[in-house]
C-alpha cells in the first residue's frame, strides 16, 4: 500500500481510482517510510455518498471518503481541518475561512491579484490542516482540497484565520476566542465518537487562544485583500519562523 | 437527577459546548450560556432543583421566587431532550 507524508503525518491507503491516486501523488513518502496510520475505504460512507450524491461518481466518492477518514485520524495527532483557503505570504500562512460559496477562493485569488502569484502562494484552496508541532501551529496543504486540486506540500506558520461574510462595504475586526469558536466548530470535522469530539474541542481551545482570528466583511474587490492583508500582516520585522517540508 | 452520560459539556475559549455520544442526534452545536452552565454543573454535582434555585439565587443576589420558574422550565427542557435523566 503507498504511503504518503501528509502534514507531517505518514497514513497509507490505497486508492482504486485516479482522483485519489493523482492528488496524492506529490505526498507519496520514500519507500522507507512507516506509516502511523492506515486508512481503508467505509463501504457505508461510500453508500451514503452514492445516494446523496447520485450525480457524482465512483472516484468522487472514493476521494471524499478517504479524505474525510484522513481529516478524523489526524485528531489523534494534533491535527484538525479547517474549510477553508489557505495563502501563503513572506512565509506566513493566512486562512479564511467561510461555508461553501461564500468567497474564500475569491478572497485568496484577490491576495494574489493584490500581492502577485509568486507572493502569495495557495496552500490549499479547500481544506487545510492545521497542526501544532514543537508548540507552534502550521497549516498544510494536503490532496484533500477541493474541486479544483490547488494544494502544496507544506507548512507554513500560522500567522491568522478569518472568518469570511459577504457584505456591501468592506471591513475587517479582531475577534476574541469566544467569538472565534462557534464560526470555526461550524467549518471542521465533526468526530464519531465522543472522545474523538472531546479531543477535538481541545485543539480547538488551544488553536484559538494561541492564532490571531478576524472578522472580514467584503465585496469582492482588491480593496477586501488590502486591509486584510494589512490587518493580518502584523509587524513588518517580526522573527521570521521555519516553513516544513 | 443526574446529566445523562452520552453528554458532557465542554469549556472551548470561554463557550460551553454540549458534547453529544455519537448515537446521539444533534444539528449543529449547541452552547450553553453562563446561567445554563450554572445549572448543568450543579446537576453534575449531584443538586436538586430547589438547592440549585438557591445557589442561582445566592449567586445573582436575587430572591429565589424571582428565578424559580425560569430554572424549572430549564430543567425541564433538559429533561425533554434526555439529556437530563
Amino acid at each position: 500500500m503507498p504511503v504518503y507524508v501528509i502534514a507531517g503525518i505518514a497514513v497509507e491507503y490505497e486508492g482504486k481510482y485516479d482522483t485519489l491516486i493523482e492528488r496524492s501523488k506529490k505526498y507519496l513518502a520514500d519507500e522507507s517510510t512507516a506509516p502511523l496510520i492506515t486508512i481503508k475505504t467505509n463501504p457505508n460512507v461510500i453508500e451514503n455518498l452514492r445516494k446523496r450524491y447520485p450525480e457524482s461518481n465512483e472516484a468522487e466518492y472514493e476521494y471524499t471518503d478517504i479524505g474525510a477518514s484522513f481529516n478524523r485520524a489526524i485528531i489523534d495527532y494534533d491535527g484538525i481541518m479547517l474549510h477553508s483557503s489557505a495563502v501563503a505570504v513572506d512565509g506566513k500562512a493566512y486562512l479564511f475561512s467561510a461555508p461553501s460559496g461564500m468567497g474564500k477562493s475569491t478572497h485568496t485569488g484577490l491576495w494574489q491579484k493584490l500581492l502577485g502569484e509568486d507572493k502569495a502562494v495557495i496552500i490549499n484552496d479547500d481544506k487545510p490542516v492545521i497542526r501544532k508541532i514543537d508548540g507552534e501551529y502550521y497549516a498544510f496543504g494536503t490532496p484533500f482540497s477541493g474541486k479544483h486540486d490547488i494544494s502544496i506540500n507544506k507548512g507554513f506558520p500560522l500567522k491568522g484565520i478569518c472568518f469570511v461574510r459577504r457584505g456591501e462595504e468592506n471591513s475587517i475586526e479582531r475577534l476574541s476566542t469566544k467569538d472565534a469558536v462557534t464560526p470555526f466548530l461550524n467549518q471542521t470535522v465533526k468526530p464519531a465518537n465522543m472522545d474523538g469530539y472531546i479531543k477535538m474541542l481541545s485543539l480547538t481551545d488551544d488553536l484559538l487562544s494561541s492564532v490571531p482570528c478576524y472578522s472580514l466583511i467584503c465585496r469582492a474587490d482588491i480593496e477586501a485583500a488590502e486591509i486584510a492583508y494589512n490587518a493580518m500582516k502584523g509587524e513588518e520585522n517580526e522573527n521570521k519562523s521555519k516553513i516544513l517540508p | 437527577m443526574k446529566i445523562n452520560p452520552k453528554y458532557c459539556l465542554k469549556n472551548v475559549g470561554g463557550k460551553n459546548i454540549v458534547v453529544a455520544d455519537s448515537t446521539m442526534r444533534m444539528d449543529g452545536i449547541v452552547t450553553l450560556n453562563d446561567t445554563a452552565e450554572f445549572i448543568w454543573r450543579k446537576i453534575e454535582h449531584g443538586a436538586e432543583t430547589d438547592e440549585i434555585v438557591a445557589s442561582l439565587a445566592a449567586e445573582c443576589e436575587v430572591d429565589a421566587d424571582e428565578i424559580k420558574g425560569e430554572v424549572v422550565s430549564f430543567i425541564e427542557k433538559l429533561k425533554g431532550a434526555g439529556i437530563i435523566e
